[in-house]
């Protein structure tokens, strides 16, 4: 009787003093009331509106959809393009786990932090999209699989990618709360989820663009083609690597506290060689348009309004992006490699909603053009992912080292993070 | 009974049970054809009874009955799923009946994820509520553009023609085709409407373009048309592929296996062979 | 054609749980095509019951199967091989040369008396004697029970380590050719053998009398190079 009042106590107490430590990180850390919280706080107030009169009344009071658009840009840019910027996760897993390049170690956690908040925020805000979203549970349970359909595919695919994504990420939440033996079970994990996680990538981010296979007589011949999910997936590599080099950017601001000097001139490098696979897969990109284009024969089509539409596309914004690149990989130009990122990244947002929703239906009389509402809950989805991020990232290793006890072993090394050694070449300390 | 009444008697009961045994020995079940309705243009006279009568048996409000209507080219709608429109062609007025085609491999069918809409083994397209998800890739992918989605409700539905798929289930005809007083709508097995098509062009060849709208279109659809001007006078597209549109993301679907056995065989051999020496055996395996 | 329903997609269903069958048979396959097993030919000097000959750790063979074990940077400890002595059998009485001779790589270096034979053996190193196991010599039995420790013969003083142990087999190829050794010994024996030395024991009077009882010798004699 005495032994398991006891160890009722031990797991009283162990509770009580994990309850506390959540709640003692629930807490916001530093200041309240900065712009940005502002800003932010006013964004999802108005949404939550919004929400809840597209929800009580129904899509058209919330958003410019109609018979001829049923879709817009909740999924041609929320989905469809903010997949593709999360493919960074599944290209820099590929390189450190599969490749094993130590070089890029540093921005792995913040990279698939970034891919699984992606995921789970955007493919959250199709909730809002779907018409009946509590009947999203069908495909899932098996009511009833629709095995012939596309999207199928990429709803079980989102799936299972997230939890994926989870897996990889879970080692730095065990070292957050602390868990050791956990954190060394999660850890033998990663190389089977960096796998699977770069299997389910490929097909969704290709599948994506395979929900558009079927509307072959109404996307402009010029976007329309068989190789679009190929395309689709050549892109998401350049178009992740970009939004690593854009976002790592603004994080290593604002949250510079966590960076030690010795990291902030590795990243450096590691922006200048992501900049240079950035350039090696845009300029593949960019024959592989050129070879669909000749092979769809549709070259009158150039000298049309949406030709030279598609012109601007692929010149302005795929190939001076690898003239940019290029340049600045060879002079090491860091605000260079920026100004490219930023240019690609319109360039994937232009390409994805000119299949999705411009190329869609041209010749309709009536375009789409998203209502202010339909735009400010995107900036809400995108506003509540950055604060989510902003919360781990303050509280769990992402950035900065992780506890001793957690440095991975590989090969009886020790791997460190972040050891300076000899200007701007990465070691591995025994 | 002397022995020759013997004799025919049993010969005659032989006789009559054969046919039955030998009858139930091919008795398989055919597989169902599917149903489908032909409409004539040349007869349609614009009286729109159709339209009244699939707005009365379906629960809609009764379309305008003002002439006026056909000055302007409609289009089904969340309260409408069929409708006469008025085209003014080469060789005069003619009315052409609007609704969905029901095709042979349906895009929408081949896109709902949950088996919303489905194409019935008996012809018609329908559309199940318990089961959509209101994503409306049916409509992406349908090359008609003919499902239809209630944006301004919150339970919002599917609408489309179903070939009053209820009625034929009691043996009834579609409702448009019985209330059609010209004759122009006619019910019936597909492959016995496309050969009475034929035979109506072939006797009357001045009268009709040697074409079956339907026959092939999108792989070929239940609801097929005759007209005597070219069809895309009547507001029909003509750029379709006669492959069906599901063959389209059939070949990707196919892939997607095989890219889910390359991709892991191959990133686990490209893993080992970057191993360094003296590393410990691989780490933990596939996780789902 | 083109008037019943026909299911483009009828295998899709199948196709996806034969897919997931196969990733998770991957995981257990990718595994034991990984397993490390090993390898045949290694002999610490730790015998396996079926290994007939042990090789000692990280000692250099001269053919003739003869052993030299380098100490410090000049000089070597020899002796004869696991081989050698089960060839050969219970010894009478070992023959070495002085301290202070010298020894010739491939040449004969010391002998071996078993009742009236003489059994010549191989030096593995050129170089000057300047120790010799008088243990060994008083009790030859221990070249039978230890031959690659305290049945060692002589500290050999050598006039240059590399251009000695060029010439000499270890590691994998030591273990590849008492492979051949044991082929050609195999080659010799009519299978009788085999009982012998399948429990560990050794035939107190040796493989090369069992082989040839009369002319052991000369079978010894060839095995050792020393004909």
């Amino acid at each position: 009787m005495n032994k398991d009042s006891h160890a009722l106590a031990l797991v009283a107490s162990e509770a009580k003093r994990f309850a506390t430590f959540i709640l003692q990180e629930l807490k916001p850390k530093g200041k309240l009331l900065t712009p940005f919280n502002m800003f932010a706080a006013v964004v999802l107030l108005v949404a939550a509106v919004l929400l809840f009169i597209r929800f009580t009344k129904g899509l058209a009071y919330a958003t410019n959809l109609s018979q001829d658009f049923p879709w817009g840009i909740w999924i041609g840019f929320d989905v469809i393009t903010g997949v593709a910027f999360a493919g960074g996760a599944y290209v820099i897993t590929f390189m450190v786990y599969v490749l094993r390049l130590e070089k890029y170690h540093p921005i792995v956690r913040i990279t698939v932090l970034n891919g699984f908040l992606a995921y789970v925020f955007y493919a959250g805000a199709l909730l809002f999209d779907l018409g009946r979203p509590w009947n999203v549970i069908n495909p899932i349970i098996g009511n009833d699989f629709g095995v012939s359909s596309v999207m199928f595919l990429v709803a079980w695919h989102f799936m299972l990618y997230m939890i994926t994504e989870f897996i990889e990420f879970s080692p730095a939440i065990a070292e957050w709360l602390g868990w050791k033996r956990v954190r060394k079970f999660l850890g033998s994990l990663t190389l089977g989820a960096v796998i699977l996680g770069i299997t389910l990538s490929t097909l969704h981010q290709s599948g994506l663009g395979a929900l558009f296979l079927m509307a072959k007589n109404k996307i402009h011949p010029l976007w329309y083609t068989e190789f679009i999910p190929i395309l689709f997936f050549v892109s998401s590599i350049f178009a992740g690597l970009s939004m690593v080099i854009f976002e790592g950017t603004i994080s290593r601001r604002v949250f510079r506290s966590q960076i030690s000097p010795a990291h902030e001139a590795a990243h450096d490098d590691i922006v200048i060689r992501l900049a240079r696979v950035c350039a090696g897969t845009m300029y593949v990109y960019f024959f592989l348009k050129l070879l669909v284009f000749a092979h769809g024969q549709h070259w009158e089509y150039i000298n049309t309004p949406m030709g030279y539409w598609f012109l601007v596309e692929m010149i302005g914004f795929v190939l001076i992006p690898v003239r940019l690149f290029t340049r600045a990989v060879q002079f090491g130009n860091l605000t260079l490699v920026r100004v490219a990122a930023v240019l690609t990244l319109i360039g994937i947002v232009l390409n994805r909603l000119n299949v999705s929703v411009i190329a869609y239906k041209w010749y309709a009389p009536e375009h789409y053009i998203p209502s202010w509402m339909e735009i400010e809950i995107t900036l809400a989805v995108v506003v509540a992912e950055i604060l989510v991020l902003r919360w781990v990232v303050n509280r769990m290793p992402i950035l900065r080292e992780p506890p001793e006890w957690a440095t991975d072993r590989r090969g009886g090394e020790k791997i460190q993070f972040y050891v300076r050694k000899e200007e701007k070449q990465w070691a591995t300390t025994t | 009974m002397n022995r020759r009444t013997f004799v025919r008697t049993i010969g005659a009961a032989g006789a009559s049970v054969l046919p039955m045994c030998v009858g139930r020995a091919e008795q398989e079940t055919p597989p169902k054809e599917f149903v489908g309705v032909l409409v004539d243009t040349t007869r349609c006279v614009g009286c729109r009874s159709c339209e009244m009568t699939c707005a009365e048996v379906h629960g809609f409000p009764q379309p305008d009955p003002d002439e006026a209507v056909f000055e302007k080219e409609r289009s089904p709608s969340t309260t409408q799923w069929t409708l006469v429109n008025r085209y003014n062609t080469d060789k005069g007025e003619v009315f052409a009946k609007k609704q969905c085609m029901h095709c042979n491999q349906p895009a929408c069918a081949s896109a709902c994820l949950t088996k919303a809409m489905l194409k019935t083994e008996e012809g018609p397209v329908i559309w199940r509520e318990p089961k959509c998800m209101g994503c409306r890739f049916c409509m992406i992918s349908c090359p008609f553009d003919v499902p239809k989605f209630e944006y301004d409700s919150p339970i919002p539905k599917i609408q489309k023609c179903t070939l009053c798929w209820e009625r034929l289930q009691e043996a009834e005809q579609p409702a448009c085709v019985e209330a059609c007083p010209a004759e122009a709508l006619q019910f019936g097995k597909r492959r016995e409407l496309i050969e009475e098509a034929r035979r109506r062009i072939v006797e009357n060849p001045e009268e009709y373009v040697h074409h079956i709208y339907g026959e092939h279109e999108a792989g070929g659809t239940s609801y097929m048309y005759l007209s005597k001007v070219p069809f895309e006078q009547l507001g029909f597209r003509t750029d379709l592929d006669t492959t069906s549109y599901p063959e389209l993301s059939k070949d990707y679907l196919y892939a997607v296996p095989i890219v889910l056995t390359l991709w892991p065989a191959f990133l686990l051999a490209l893993s080992n062979a970057t191993k360094k020496e003296g590393e410990p055996g691989e780490e933990g395996g596939g996780d789902e | 054609m083109g008037n019943n329903y026909v299911d483009l997609f009828a295998t899709k269903g199948l196709e996806y749980i034969l897919v997931i069958a196969f990733l998770f048979t991957l995981v257990v396959f990718w595994r034991f095509l990984n397993r490390q097993r090993r390898p045949a030919v290694s002999n610490p000097g730790k015998p396996s019951r079926l290994e007939w000959f042990t090789l000692g750790d990280h000692l250099y063979y001269h053919q003739g199967h003869t052993w030299a074990n380098p100490e410090g940077a000049h000089a070597a400890r020899v002796g004869i091989d696991d081989f050698a002595q089960k060839l050969v059998g219970k010894m009478d009485s070992i023959e070495l040369p002085p301290v202070g001779a010298h020894l010739f790589q491939g040449e004969v270096g010391w002998k071996l008396r078993v009742g009236d034979k003489v059994i010549e053996l191989l030096s593995p190193v050129e170089g000057e004697v300047v120790a010799i196991n008088e243990e060994a010599k008083k009790s030859p039995e221990l070249l039978n029970r230890d031959p690659y420790g305290r049945g060692w013969l002589m500290l050999v003083k050598l006039s240059s380590m590399r251009g000695n142990l060029r010439n000499l087999l270890s590691g994998a190829l030591a273990g590849a050719w008492m492979e051949q050794t044991v082929e050609q010994l195999r080659r010799r024996i009519s299978g009788n053998l085999g009982i012998a030395l399948q429990d560990g024991g050794v035939p107190v009077t040796g493989i090369a009398k069992s082989i040839s009882p009369e002319k052991w010798d000369e079978v010894a004699k060839e095995f050792l190079l020393t004909k």
